[in-house]
């Protein structure tokens, strides 16, 4: 791994972040490069398993001495692709100023051509560029500046000695370039005939007394695998009362005329989703511009954004256009980089990073679903000692973006999975995460692998620096084992039981990521007459007796696979070698190669592990739950003549509702029988003959919830037509459950008498009463009028069924 | 209605593709229940509460019951109070768009206010769900083919989103169809509700069942009937309840043969009540006759 520059002159800090995301510690040999070219081999350090260390360069330069002041860095370590990220941080904090560079794997990038573009935040800005040649043999190289809409400079040749590294202030070296400088939009483009590997370099941009700092990425146009750019977690919302403002700037780096469309896709704070359409941007061949922004500012003043992306595509051919994104607040102090990345040339569904909290800084993860399909994903943090934080599997929308602030979730004591924290004293760790193919998705649909992108960033506020960490994981977590929960002794039959299943994974280096609940499991009951189980792993417990339950799922599997192997050498009609990547089309991504790295053959193959567990389920019959203690609730109330009783009652379980909602399959009820009668078929007058009433009559429901139950005695169809009578029901109240008693009744209250009477009061005035357990009611007076219709404070005709005598 | 509490209206055609796909929970065999994110068709809700109408199979033919079925999810952490109105069916109301495109307003249930029961105030406990069956038929008849639409609400709900066409009650839009009678769908029909009569370990399921058999408006149902008055002696006041009210020859013959087989029983006293009501409604003088004659060998 090579990594450009690193400096300790006029005040800056240099660190070097080495980050393992592995089970094994790791030896890493580092070599140092003074600005000349002088070797320095250092002592070998040990990254421990699944850690991050921070090296200070001021100790290795010291080491080294005079003339170590600044160089480059060459890593060595025999651990597998990936396992070890490493980073470069340059920090200034007295002026707010810090810069980061990804360590580059050799052999993985090819730098014969380079090309660049940024935004200008001021004509006062300072532009650094450093060359470094990482090979043995002398290099030069040949830079010309563009700027805006599409001029270019002299070419400049660079003369780098063997591992040497120059870095200059751009006005130094290009002659003109002051009006170059003064170009809201300029560009840099490198060239050389050494080897693939033999140039990395940096364009540092920068403002003292501003806090300003960006970096400009080099891309090589042969390298681009499609036509279209991700930038994960763009900075357009305020921060506090900082308002920011967007920059972003592409090159036509083509033969072709191009036009770029640029999205801004963001979710809002109440969780729902917009997107923000930029004016496109017509591009001549070396052509540059800026895209016009204003759309964000507006779309920010007028909604409240919590979250925002990238995607930009453009017309031409695959790497011909080269775009630049950053924000940055309105006193420049505070600037958020985004890495716009061709997504098919760096596939990364997964990533590792390390996180930290000091006292003013915290870490967010940035996770991006770049296609149009749903798809879910995981995230697990760890720390000293094994500790961890297992986030749910969660969904993400298509094109939507999500951010984890690793603090916050310290900070607001958030529960993971299984309900643990993260203890407010730790302070760094890592954070893995991986996508999980929606179980909806065909197994042979590979480009479902490659859905997700994501970043993080290392932020603080107060400093007003930020740090972006890109690094991915060689393949998807896989599934390795799973467990269900057990019954911890028999259950009741019909008591809520439910199973749960978990499953555990591992990174591609074999780190475990955590455990969380299964999907897609296959639950079965042996004997279903016992238990049966639903697919959610409920039980319902159905009769005594052992059954056995059994949980078995498909678990995604993902294993480095070199898809080159045996693979004949072809050539492209442009005469370049058609490697992996360079066979792929845009709309279906390539089979996987999940490498995470350019030019290489690597790739991952997708597979799936069969995992069950079982239990043996114990079910024991249920206690039988009957009514009990059936009673009256208050006195008996009169309205209008209506005489209402309330009743309650218990279970022989319990006073509870829970226990009384278990009398659900018990009826509990009434049965009035009508006396008197020698047919029972006819309730005698003055009983409404016409009256829908049957003798017995029968009502009923279920003994469960609610309680209480009324009973109503009602008036209507006795008194019609009104003349002194008396009529006398009995009723019980009585109940029966199929637990108790083979299903016969039991009588709760009872038997005691309705009686209804009408006497009269007078001429053509009645009385009606009700008596029923020593309450009464009555309705008086009732009128019988000439006209042979009824009147009487309560009654209307309506509710009086006449009938002739 | 409470803020913080979800309501869940289902809507289902008895059928063969429906029926024993919803489990009908009794309070006491409530499940927690995901709470939905969004909205769906059919589906009204606010922070916690959601009121849908569904129906399982969207295609019902002539003289198939077409079943409501109710179901109220508790997302919140305090009970949730329901009142259904008088035997937990007075507070429905219903609009419909018949075939022909007219649209009526079905007016509300009214039962006498007597006797044990009845009340239609239901509590829902946290994060549990109720559910109940409502047979529309009960409301109205569906005597005529093509498409409905109908609008269901409840009376007294009225805090949820949704589309107000009338002061306080929100209607839900379901639409089904009905075809020409079928024989075969009906048979399966009345099948799986007598499976449900006998399989079904809840008092109220056995009933919602037994309610719905009873209308299935084709003869057919007659020999199903007679099986779940056998089957399970927990449906028998209403079977006979539903066999009084369908009247007619094959019913009678359910009744005498309740009477026949157990002459000493509540069963043989509510068959004998219901037969004294089909001989003073019936005009068939024969089976007047008939009729009498039972009653007088089965005095007792």
């Amino acid at each position: 791994m090579v990594g450009s520059y690193y400096t300790l002159e006029d005040g800056i800090e240099a660190k070097l972040l080495l980050n393992n995301k592995g089970i094994s510690r790791i030896e890493v040999i580092p070599i140092i490069y003074s600005a000349a070219g002088q070797e320095l081999l250092l002592p070998p350090v040990f990254v421990e398993a699944q850690s991050f260390r921070f090296i200070d360069l001021q100790d290795w330069a010291s080491i080294g001495g005079p003339g170590f002041e600044s160089g480059n860095i060459k890593l060595f370590h025999l651990g597998k692709d990936l396992v070890l990220g490493a980073q470069i941080y340059l920090t200034d904090e007295a002026q707010s100023i810090t810069f980061e560079e990804k360590l580059a794997e050799i052999g993985e990038f090819d730098s014969q051509r380079l090309e660049t573009v940024w935004s200008m935040p001021s004509n006062n800005a300072q532009v650094r560029v450093t060359l470094t040649n990482t090979t043995d043999a002398p290099l030069d190289v040949t830079g010309i500046l563009g700027k805006k809409p599409n001029q270019t400079s002299d070419p400049r040749i660079f003369s780098l000695a063997p591992h040497s590294t120059r870095a200059f202030d751009i006005r130094d070296e290009f002659p003109g370039s002051f009006s170059f400088l003064k170009s809201e939009v300029v560009a840099l483009s490198l060239e050389h005939c050494g080897s693939a590997n033999a140039l990395v370099s940096q364009v540092y941009i920068y403002e003292k007394n501003k806090g300003y700092s960006n970096f400009a990425q080099f891309s090589n146009p042969a390298d681009g695998k499609s036509s279209e750019y991700q930038g994960v977690g763009f900075q357009i919302e305020d921060i506090g009362n900082q308002k920011f403002n967007a920059g972003i700037v592409a090159r036509n780096v083509g033969p072709d005329n191009s036009v770029v469309t640029i999205n801004i896709p963001y979710t809002r704070t109440d969780g729902t989703r917009g997107n923000i359409a930029l004016p496109t941007v017509h591009l001549s061949p070396g052509e540059m511009r800026s895209v016009n922004t204003n759309k964000i500012i507006q779309r920010v003043r007028s909604e409240s954004i919590q979250i925002a992306s990238i995607e930009a595509t453009y017309t031409s051919a695959p790497g011909t256009v080269i775009i630049a994104a950053h924000s940055n607040s309105n006193d420049r102090n505070q600037v958020f980089r985004l890495p716009m990345t061709d997504s098919f040339a760096f596939p990364s569904s997964t990533g590792g990073y390390p996180w930290f909290i000091d006292n003013t800084s915290s870490t967010h993860i940035y996770i991006k679903n770049d296609t149009d399909l749903e798809e879910d994903y995981t995230v697990y943090i760890s720390w000293e000692n094994g500790g961890s934080f297992v986030v749910p599997r969660k969904s993400i929308a298509a094109r939507e973006t999500i951010r984890i602030d690793v603090k916050k979730l310290r900070d607001d004591q958030t529960q993971d999975v299984s309900g643990g924290t993260i203890p407010s004293w730790v302070s760094g760790g890592q954070l893995q995460w991986s996508l999980r193919r929606k179980d909806t998705l065909l197994d042979d649909d590979q480009s479902a692998n490659l859905s997700l992108m994501g970043r993080s960033e290392q932020i603080d506020l107060t400093k007003q620096t930020v740090r972006s960490y890109v690094c991915a994981n060689y393949c998807l977590d896989s599934a390795i084992a799973g467990r269900i929960t057990y019954s911890e002794g028999p259950i009741e039959a019909g008591s809520p039981f439910q199973y749960h299943a978990f499953e555990s994974t591992v990174n591609s280096f074999g780190a475990p990521t955590g455990e969380r609940p299964a999907f897609g499991v296959n639950w079965t009951s042996s004997n279903p007459s016992v238990a049966t189980i639903d697919y959610d792993g409920y039980v319902e417990g159905i009769g005594s007796g052992s059954t056995y339950i059994n949980a078995s799922w498909n678990g995604d599997t993902y294993e480095p696979f070199d898809s080159c192997i045996n693979r004949p050498v072809e050539f492209n009609s442009d005469g370049k070698l058609n490697n992996c990547q360079a066979s792929t089309v845009k709309q279906s991504k390539p089979v996987s190669p999940n490498d995470g790295g350019s030019g290489s053959c690597g790739s991952c193959r997708h597979g799936q592990t069969y995992i069950y567990d079982a239990d043996t389920l114990n079910v024991t019959a249920a206690p039988c739950a009957y009514p009990v203690n059936f009673r009256q609730v208050g006195p008996a109330i009169d309205s209008n003549g209506v005489l209402t009783f309330y009743y309650t009652w218990d279970s022989s379980t319990g006073t509870s509702d829970t226990e009384v909602d278990k009398l659900f399959a018990c009826e509990l009820g009434e049965r009035v029988d009508y006396s008197g009668s020698q047919n029972v078929y006819y309730p005698p007058l003055p009983f409404n003959q016409l009256a829908p009433h049957p003798n017995p009559t029968i009502l009923s429901h279920s003994g469960a919830n609610p309680r209480p139950q009324p009973d109503r005695h009602g008036n209507g169809g006795f008194m019609a037509p009104p003349f002194e009578a008396s009529y006398t029901a009995t009723q019980i109240y009585r109940w029966r459950c199929p637990c108790k008693d083979n299903n016969q009744w039991h009588i709760s209250i009872g038997p005691h008498d309705i009686t209804r009477s009408v006497i009269a009061t007078g001429f053509d005035l009645y009385k009606y009463t009700i008596t029923k357990l020593g309450y009464s009611a009555t309705i008086e007076p009732i009128v019988f009028s000439q006209n042979r219709t009824l009147s009487s404070p309560q009654i209307t005709q309506d509710t009086l069924r006449s009938t002739a005598p | 209605m409470k803020k913080g509490i979800l309501i869940i209206l289902l809507l289902t055609g008895v059928g063969a593709g429906c029926v024993n796909q919803i489990e009908y929970s009794s309070l006491g065999k409530a499940r927690d229940t995901a709470v939905p994110e969004s909205n769906q068709s059919g589906t009204t809700s606010n922070e916690n509460v959601t009121i849908s109408f569904s129906i399982a199979d969207k295609s019902l033919v002539l003289n198939q019951p077409v079943v409501l079925d109710f179901e109220a999810l508790n997302s919140s952490v305090t009970d949730l109070v329901l009142d259904l109105g008088y035997r937990r069916k007075e507070n429905f109301v219903f609009r419909l768009v018949l075939p022909n495109g007219k649209e009526i307003s079905i007016p509300r249930l009214e039962f006498e206010r007597s006797g044990y029961g009845g009340s239609g105030i239901m509590a829902v406990r946290p994060k549990q769900n109720y559910s109940q069956r409502l047979v529309l038929d009960e409301w109205t008849n569906f005597s005529s083919t093509g498409k409905y639409i109908l609008k269901a609400g409840l009376v007294g709900q009225a805090n949820y989103a949704g589309n107000k066409s009338e002061p306080g009650i929100e209607y839900q839009e379901i639409r089904f169809t009905i075809g020409p009678a079928n024989k075969e769908v009906l048979r399966n029909v009345c099948a799986n509700l007598l499976n449900e009569i006998r399989d079904s370990k809840s008092f109220d399921k056995k009933n919602e069942a037994a309610n719905a058999l009873l209308y299935v408006a084709d003869p057919i149902a007659i020999e199903f009937l007679r099986h779940a008055l056998v089957a399970e002696p927990m449906v028998e006041a209403s079977v006979i309840n539903a066999l009084r009210k369908r009247g007619g020859k094959e019913s009678v013959d359910v009744l005498i043969g309740a009477i026949e087989e157990k002459p000493h029983s509540e069963m043989s006293d509510v068959a004998r009540s219901a037969l004294s009501w089909i001989e003073r409604k019936s005009e068939d003088v024969p089976l007047k006759k008939r009729i009498r004659l039972i009653l007088r060998d089965y005095q007792l």
